[in-house]
């Protein structure tokens, strides 16, 4: 495992729905964790509070089509927007990456533990009517040119 | 003439579970139907606000408000209640709000809360 991590917030967004957002996730995300085979992300906790380390483990069984592997942990902001499309406007649930930190892995077969910290300033996880936080640890195949390979567990931030 | 408000608070930083107490002072007289203050959590992003928590004194006062009435008042938060957050689109967080229902728009005097840990 690589001992390089990084964290950034980013300015990523993608629309989810034009109604409710609890739980949801961006459909192409959706799309990688339906197709992603070979590839598990168990976490040891699926609760802790800002500031905590988080445990989890990386199962890869299937190195065929995984691509550059790494794990991390990710912030998603839901938050209700009012879209506009010609003369019509309606109320739309948009997602932003607030935070996220990453880890490379060697992509071979096997376990792997990681570690990742949740900052103790970060929001902590919410769902809400107009604005949610959603933490998921995530394990993902980065590809060229493809949809990358994706799996992932949420985890319940306490603040 | 719609009535406008100072609100006094004593724990503008108050801890989950402590009382947010205080005094409404009538700063313009008008007309009214009741006046109320209520303790709320918010959810705001740019376009929208929503209040899932709403907790409230209940009627300080029916009838018209003259201006120089003052009215005390008392909020406990929830031994819970959420700290701020701040994100890219949006924020939560608690506030005061005296609420004088009229007819037609009611009239509002909020003073935004820091919950301490």
């Amino acid at each position: 495992m690589s001992e390089s991590a990084g964290a950034m917030a980013s300015g990523w967004k993608n629309l989810i729905s034009s109604s409710g957002h609890s739980g949801s996730s961006p459909p192409l995300d959706a799309l990688r964790r339906k197709l992603t085979k070979g590839l598990e992300v168990r976490a040891e906790q699926t609760e802790a509070r800002r500031g905590d380390e988080v445990r989890a483990v990386v199962v890869v069984t299937d190195t065929g089509n995984i691509g550059e592997l790494e794990a991390g942990i990710v912030c998603r902001e839901l938050y209700d927007e009012t879209v506009s499309s010609g003369e019509n406007s309606s109320r739309c649930t948009l997602t932003n990456v607030e935070y996220e930190a990453w880890q490379a892995l060697q992509c071979m077969e096997g376990e792997y533990a990681v570690t990742v910290t949740i900052p103790a300033h970060a929001p902590y996880s919410y769902a809400g009517d107009c604005l949610s936080f959603r933490w998921e640890i995530v394990a993902r195949g980065r590809k060229k040119l493809a949809l990358d390979a994706q799996a992932s567990q949420e985890v319940w931030v306490r603040p | 003439m719609s009535p406008s408000f100072d609100l006094q608070v004593q724990n503008e930083r108050p801890k989950p579970g402590e009382t947010v107490s205080g005094t409404v002072v009538v700063r313009q007289g008008g007309r009214s139907r009741s006046l109320e203050v209520l303790l709320e959590f918010v959810e705001e992003t740019d376009d929208y606000t929503e209040v899932p928590t709403s907790i409230s004194t209940g009627h300080l006062h029916t009838g018209k408000l003259e201006a120089g009435m003052s009215f005390d008042f008392a909020l406990t938060l929830p031994p819970d209640a959420l700290p701020e957050v701040r994100s890219s689109n949006g924020q939560l967080y608690w506030r005061l709000d005296a609420r004088s229902d009229e007819l037609g728009p009611d009239s509002h005097e909020r003073r935004r809360l820091v919950i301490g840990p």
